[in-house]
């Protein structure tokens, strides 16, 4: 009898309650440092969240950074350094920034 | 990295000014050099191979369209020096640059908004002699 693998295994594994928990844990850890690391430019500040969109065809956690001035805050402006706090909190969480990870 | 970077730069991009910080002279196309971060790679306790991050913003001499334009051109110029810096004498040995962002991003604290390309780089680099910075 020939062993034939099964071509979607690793789509049903993505999406299995353990993984997507698992990035579900992994985002809040890049979160909470986020939160520690960013600035406020409004008075109104946001926050750095965590998003699980997963659904059944695929895992979707994302760390969403809500402030209206995040993108200053990330990216720096001609009046401020870019303190970079999302790039930074996903660094430190041992983890490594790619901008458009591969699909699978 | 950042002025070893600043330095490579300055001999290779051609008609923009390459500085740490935002020049006083604004109306020329420049790219501001930043450090985000290093981290130690492989044994932590040991001191010599680095992944250094860098932000290079890529700035043109005013908004809209033309500004776009210039701005893309410069940070064509900038992503092609840096896949040349491996290899080349500087003051660092350096093995890989690996691109992680590239993004339009115009800067709005200009009026009207400066266009603006950045370019997120990670730079791998051995020990060298004299003071990281």
């Amino acid at each position: 009898m020939a062993f034939l693998p099964n071509p979607t295994f690793l789509k049903q594994l993505e999406v299995e309650d353990e993984t997507v928990g698992a990035l579900e844990e992994a985002a809040e850890v890049v979160a909470a440092g986020a939160n520690e690391l960013r600035h406020s430019f409004y008075r109104e500040p946001g926050a750095v969240l965590v998003r699980n969109e997963s659904s059944r065809v695929a895992a979707n956690v994302y760390v969403v950074n809500t402030d209206p001035g995040g993108h200053m805050d990330e990216w720096g402006s001609v009046n401020n350094e870019a303190y970079a706090p999302l790039r930074t909190a996903v660094s430190n969480a041992g983890l490594e920034f790619q901008e458009s990870p591969k699909q699978s | 990295m950042e002025a070893i970077v600043r330095t490579y730069l300055d001999t290779v991009v051609i008609g923009a000014s390459v500085a740490g910080e935002t020049p006083r002279n604004t109306s020329q196309a420049w790219v501001k050099v930043t450090q985000i971060g290093t981290r130690v790679i492989g044994n932590a306790d040991v001191d010599h191979f680095h992944a250094y991050h860098i932000q290079l913003d890529c700035y043109a001499s005013e908004g809209g369209p033309a500004g776009q334009v210039e701005a893309f051109d410069l940070y064509q110029d900038v992503r092609a020096a840096l896949v040349n810096l491996p290899g080349t004498t500087v003051a660092a040995h350096i093995s890989t640059v690996r691109f992680t962002a590239a993004l339009r991003l115009p800067d709005e604290a200009f009026e009207p908004p400066r266009q603006r390309y950045i370019l997120d780089a990670h730079i791998y680099a051995g020990a060298y002699d004299g003071v990281p910075s």
